[in-house]
């Protein structure tokens, strides 16, 4: 999870090719600073030990 | 004394047109007098429609001249958030995009229901691209201002929606909320803003954003205007699987101003720290109001907030990915970027937040068990500027936009329904405290609402000293 910067757009830049979705040199620095900011929120949500038979569902009610 | 049409609220307007003392006509009349004059300079909406207004208020006028049966929002002039489908309009979401799409062909659910009430559809409001967003500062249609204070932001993704209510444009208009984007503009603008239980309104005919979130909502000046149309807006829809079939059940005969039984809350540790004094002072006068006295804790708040965060941005970047394919540079740039790295997101992420939100739904029901109302803070902060990036919090240089929705996000995480209201403070610009009770409890809320309206502990408070109606 800790990649570094370069990691980083070497992810965007695979991911989106993978996606078919094409990222210009202009967009890329401001995607990639989004996609790092993912990266912190999903290393939070990562890092929580959840039990197993916890599922999601499938239409919440809440 | 004549009957003023410009500070009425909803139900007022409606007793009024009802009982003859004005006309539907005049009620519209008065209502496009006053955007005209105000919303050069609040810019709240993208679409009047004027002529169409006239034409069902018209209508209104002669079914009371025939004696026929009128709803309990005869006569109310309304407005929604441009994501709402309205017959005859194509649907903007805020959205360049979408500005080339067909009309739609039929009204979203809610503005039938409302329609059917008697209130009468002015037009269509500014919001954040997509709803991505707590500013309103929209790239394609402008920034919404706030009534209160012309150099800063209404808040959103909801802006026009809080900012036509606060201003006195009209007295009731329908907003979403997938994480806070109802209840954010509505504290910042001074207006009560309710975001019910996800699943309880019907979302049809609505630009969805992040359905795993999102929810529809009435923004209003008064407790009793958002409880009349709470109770129209209930009711099962085929046309939205997600809306609930329970049996409608109305709040507004329920509306005493007392608080017996309920028991009261403060939500502390992550919700009394990263804000202002002037916000968790706000909740102190509310908690003081209701002589709330216990502090409880929501566990994992603030992970809780993060897996809103995966979830909303994978949603939104996957309902968009076409557009993200074809056509990325019309997009607004502060919506662009955030949708193209949320398309990346790994399914792991997105599955994981998903199954954190059953292990935190789950607490959230364990807490419930021994409270009925929870207090927080809307917002860290009263309305920032027009485009300010960043503020300073516990001497740091915090980002404006996502730290909005700081106090929100946590709370819709979990689905229940909230009720920002707005505090009376003696100076100083809105603040809003949430009411959050347990799901499908939105009768905790109005109670609560009711009772701190009589004591004059919160209000709507019209705008003075700029170019606002009211």
């Amino acid at each position: 999870m800790n990649q570094t910067p370069t990691d980083s757009k070497a992810v965007v830049e695979i991911t989106a090719k993978l996606l078919d979705l094409s990222i210009s040199e202009e967009q890329m620095p401001g995607v990639v600073e989004n996609f790092e900011t993912l990266q912190q929120v999903a290393q939070a949500v990562m890092a929580f030990p959840l039990p197993e038979d916890i599922e999601i569902s499938p239409k919440f009610e809440p | 004394m004549s009957f003023d049409l410009d500070t009425a609220d909803a139900i007022a307007t409606a007793e009024a047109v009802k009982q003859g003392t004005v006309s539907a006509t005049e009620a519209v009349r008065a209502a496009l007098d006053r955007i005209d004059r105000a919303d050069s300079s609040l810019n709240c909406f993208t679409t009047v429609l004027g002529d169409r207004a006239l034409q069902q208020a018209n209508e209104i006028d002669r079914q009371r001249a025939n004696g026929e049966r009128l709803g309990s929002l005869t006569g109310v002039p309304f407005a929604v958030k441009n994501l709402f489908d309205v017959e005859g309009l194509t649907t903007l979401a805020g959205s360049k995009l979408y500005a080339s799409r067909p009309p739609a062909s039929v009204n979203a659910t809610a503005i039938t229901r409302l329609q059917r009430a008697g209130a009468i559809l002015l037009g269509t409001l500014n919001m954040d691209e997509f709803a991505y967003g707590f500013v309103t500062e929209n790239h394609h249609y402008g920034a919404t201002r706030n009534p209160h204070d012309l150099t800063r932001i209404a808040g959103g993704s909801s802006g026009g929606s809080a900012a036509a209510v606060a201003g006195g444009l009209v007295p009731l208009t329908l907003g979403s909320d997938t994480n806070g984007s109802i209840r954010v503009p509505a504290a910042l603008c001074g207006a009560f803003g309710l975001k019910p239980t996800y699943g309880r309104l019907s979302r049809a005919g609505t630009v969805l954003f992040s359905g795993s979130l999102d929810c529809i909502g009435p923004f209003g000046r008064s407790t009793r205007d958002l409880a009349a149309a709470f109770d129209v807006l209930q009711g099962a829809d085929p046309r939205d699987a997600l809306c609930t079939t329970r049996a409608i059940a109305p709040v507004s005969p329920l509306l005493q101003p007392e608080i017996d039984g309920i028991r009261i809350a403060v939500l502390g540790d992550y919700f009394s720290k990263n804000a202002k004094t002037e916000a968790l002072d706000a909740v102190l006068a509310i908690a003081n109001a209701l002589n709330a006295t216990e502090v409880v804790s929501i566990p994992e708040a603030a992970r809780a907030r993060a897996a809103a965060y995966l979830i909303t941005a994978s949603e939104g970047s996957n309902l968009h990915l076409d557009d993200l394919r074809s056509q990325a540079d019309e997009f607004d740039p502060a919506t662009r970027d955030r949708f193209l790295a949320g398309a990346l997101i790994p399914a792991n992420w997105y599955l994981q937040a998903q199954r954190f939100r059953t292990w935190y739904r789950d607490r959230l029901r364990e807490l419930f068990q021994h409270v009925d109302v929870l207090l927080a803070p809307s917002t860290p902060c009263v309305a920032p500027h027009l485009g300010q990036k960043t503020m300073v919090l516990d001497g740091r240089d915090i980002l404006v936009r996502p730290h909005l929705g700081l106090f929100t996000q946590p709370i819709s995480f979990a689905g229940l329904p909230v009720l920002n209201v707005p505090v009376r403070r003696p100076t100083g610009l809105p603040l809003g405290v949430q009411l959050i009770a347990a799901p499908y409890n939105e009768i905790f809320l109005f109670r609560v609402a009711a009772f701190l309206e009589g004591r004059k502990s919160i209000a709507a408070v019209a705008p003075s000293g700029n170019d606002g109606a009211a």
